[in-house]
């Protein structure tokens, strides 16, 4: 069932999802890359899929790299880390 | 705080810190325990877990901090031995069952994700920030791990294998089912917002 462009096209959704942190963090092999880069621009469902993905690690970092400034540590574990240090 | 980046004041404390300066320790200890702390109990969850990583950390930075070269800032490098230490401890833990998550369609990201729109003012909300990394607390250990290493400490593959103990290969499908399952936890609060 299929044509042979819609088989080719569908395991390379595949490819995708299987190799989407190394094809965003630019670690394939160039000929790998290249031929998922070329499928990216012609399928609409790996764009949005990218995209997705993308937003997912964008939200995790920025809303764990702008915490707030922390609490200080509570006092019984600096006296605790100062006697152990001065042990 | 301690300022440790103006050339004369990181040779100064880092003198006194050698020399086992008893106000200068104290002082280093209370700048720099609780933001310590705060990143401990990301890796390991519980409070009195995190307490212990952070009281091993700075064991082990003032038993090598006569080796300590200067390439990096003082923060930095107490930051890299904090997660080291929070990750020997949670491998020295027996291993708990961890609650598996229905990954049914996870790890195929939804794409009306990508479609919402999430402005940076809501992530300047200290109340959804806090609400996010209330929901990374609750993946289980081996996604939470990973997902920390790779997209927050910005660790390659191959480092975060190391650190773990495990193959690329195990590293990347954990990651791509982290970043699933945090999208799941993380989308119904963001949408609050918007």
């Amino acid at each position: 069932m299929g044509n042979r462009i819609g088989e080719r096209a569908s395991r390379t959704c595949w490819d995708l999802e299987d190799l989407v942190a190394d094809y965003l963090g630019g670690s394939l092999p160039r000929p790998k890359g290249l031929e998922l880069e070329t499928h990216v621009d012609e399928c609409r469902a790996c764009r949005a899929f990218l995209a997705a993905y993308q937003r997912t690690v964008w939200v995790a970092k920025r809303a764990l790299q702008c915490s707030s400034v922390p609490a200080e540590a509570p006092e019984a574990l600096v006296q605790a880390i100062l006697r152990s240090l001065y042990r | 705080m301690l300022d440790d980046s103006a050339k004369s004041p990181k040779i100064s404390l880092l003198q006194q810190l050698r020399a086992g300066d008893r106000p200068a320790t104290e002082r280093f200890v209370r700048a720099h325990a609780g933001w310590m702390l705060a990143l401990a109990q990301r890796y390991v969850k519980d409070a009195a877990l995190a307490e212990d990583c952070v009281q091993e950390a700075f064991l082990q930075a003032f038993r090598n901090i006569g080796g300590f070269q200067g390439r990096s800032a003082l923060k930095s490098w107490l930051y890299r031995i904090v997660v080291n230490a929070a990750l020997m401890k949670l491998r020295s833990r027996p291993c708990a069952i961890e609650q598996p998550l229905d990954e049914q369609d996870r790890c195929r990201i939804a794409t009306s994700w990508a479609e919402m729109a999430t402005p940076d003012e809501i992530l300047e909300r200290k109340e959804a920030r806090e609400l996010v990394e209330a929901k990374l607390l609750e993946l289980p250990d081996s996604y939470r791990i990973v997902l920390l290493l790779r997209d927050i400490e910005g660790l390659s593959t191959e480092e975060t294998a190391r650190l773990l103990a495990t193959t690329e290969g195990a590293v990347k499908v954990r990651l791509h089912r982290a970043r699933a399952a945090f999208r799941v936890l993380v989308e119904p609060i963001l949408r609050q917002y918007v």
